[in-house]
């Protein structure tokens, strides 16, 4: 083992280090998606788009127009079909509001569409991206393990916040608008800091299970005693 | 975590993990390799399939306005557009379906290249999106021996060139990547591309430490 050959010294301070970190959060947090903005937003476009095709499309027979009636309807039809389509964006969008991302709690994080919660130790880091209408959040998976029983994503994840595989289930990719936690609104670096602390303790316990298995009882021992 | 303490058994007078750290080794160099699929088949993706009729239709628009204006640069104009993207979406009529790229769990096969690339051999992966098309860039070592290219008469094909200067490197482009029907984001690509180089290595060490087991 590596430790073995490693002196007294720098053993207690890795030691030290380690049970620092294992104390992470231990509360649940509930982390919920908020869409009502943008169902609004889209809702507004679909109703301005709708009316402004359906009144290029009438336009022919409201000025009695004999020829080139097509110059009319071509247009009027694509903003009709643009309208429609952001309509059913705005439906998902309205759907997806209020609804549950991920539970976070010490030992695992539980996805929208997961059959069950997923050990913290599956992973080994997340990366979140801010893009100009959503944030995507990428979890990248240890080697030798899997995320078990995701239900597939439908639609592109509109109507729900689920999460999908990529990259040979290496990788877990999932998008949000705003990330809500009892009511508030997280910016990107409050949900990276909240899932960096969560994950870092889950490592240190990993590596304290490791390294020194005797102390991982004992502290073990002091969590369910409640001390 | 700490790092195994052997982690190259390739060279000579190495000294080899025995016992219950050999299980240990094996069995981690033998998750590494088993995290990425044995094969993986890669296609570009239906960009200009999608794109070249509309570009057609737009360029078609540009003609008919020369001919109604009756303007000669513009007619011009408008017929070579048309010509083009029709050239285009001729071209990319199989868009999706054709596999250019394979990657297994020891090589990198294209089919514009005399022959696979060892894995092994790729100190850099960096994929970008040029707009266009999608760049993967694999720079290999000093020692590693290059295929040759062959040229691909297609715009925006699945094109890959092997050059020696300024290190030897791999270029490989395509209209998208996709696999199994999905697009594939340009940071999954590049994870994909660096777990197959880590099997690719932990593979060889695996090799190595049972020959000598």
């Amino acid at each position: 083992m590596p430790c073995n050959n490693m002196d007294d010294a720098r053993r207690q301070a890795l030691l030290s280090d380690l049970q620092a970190h294992a104390d992470g959060p231990q509360q649940r947090c509930e982390i919920h998606e908020r869409a009502s903005g943008q169902a609004l937003f889209s809702a507004f476009a679909a109703a301005l788009l709708l009316f402004v095709g359906g009144w290029l499309v009438s336009l022919p027979s409201l000025i009695h127009m004999r020829s080139a009636q097509w110059l009319c309807w071509v247009p009027g039809a694509l903003l009709l079909a643009a309208g429609l389509l952001l309509l059913a964006c705005a439906e998902a969008f309205s759907r997806r509001n209020g609804r549950c991302v991920m539970v976070l709690s010490a030992d695992s994080v539980q996805f929208a569409n997961a059959g069950e919660a997923t050990p913290w130790a599956c992973f080994d880091g997340f990366e979140i991206d801010q893009r100009p209408l959503r944030m995507a959040l990428v979890f990248s998976l240890m080697a030798g393990q899997r995320v078990p029983g995701l239900a597939p994503p439908c639609f592109k994840s509109l109507a729900a916040p689920d999460a999908r595989p990529v990259a040979a289930g290496m990788r877990l990719r999932l998008w949000l608008f705003n990330p809500m936690l009892d009511g508030r609104r997280l910016d990107f670096e409050e949900l990276a800091g909240l899932l960096d602390e969560y994950l870092q303790a889950a490592q240190a316990r990993r590596t304290l299970g490791k390294l020194f298995p005797e102390v991982q009882r004992f502290s073990a021992v002091r969590h369910s005693t409640g001390q | 975590m700490s790092q195994p303490q052997s982690s190259n058994f390739s060279g000579e007078g190495t000294a080899y993990p025995r016992g219950a750290q050999r299980d240990a080794v094996i069995a981690e160099l033998t998750q590494v390799i088993e995290r990425v699929p044995e094969q993986m088949e890669f296609t570009n993706t239906k960009r200009y399939w999608v794109l070249g009729p509309v570009l057609t239709l737009g360029a078609l628009g540009i003609l008919w306005g020369g001919f109604s204006i009756g303007k000669t640069g513009l007619m011009i104009c408008g017929g070579f557009l048309t010509l083009f993207f029709l050239l285009l979406t001729w071209q990319h009529r199989n868009a999706g379906r054709e596999v250019f790229m394979r990657l297994t769990r020891r090589e990198l096969q294209h089919s514009a290249l005399s022959g696979p690339i060892d894995l092994t051999d790729v100190v850099d992966v960096f994929v970008k999106d040029e707009g266009l098309v999608t760049l993967q860039k694999l720079t290999l070592s000093e020692t590693a021996v290059l295929p040759t290219h062959r040229p691909v008469s297609v715009l925006f094909g699945n094109q890959v060139m092997a050059l020696k200067k300024p290190r030897p490197h791999v270029r490989i482009n395509s209209a998208g990547v996709a696999s199994g029907g999905n697009k594939l984001a340009i940071d999954d690509l590049a994870a994909l591309l660096t777990a197959y180089v880590q099997a690719a290595l932990a593979q060889q060490q695996l090799d190595a430490l049972q020959q000598h087991g």
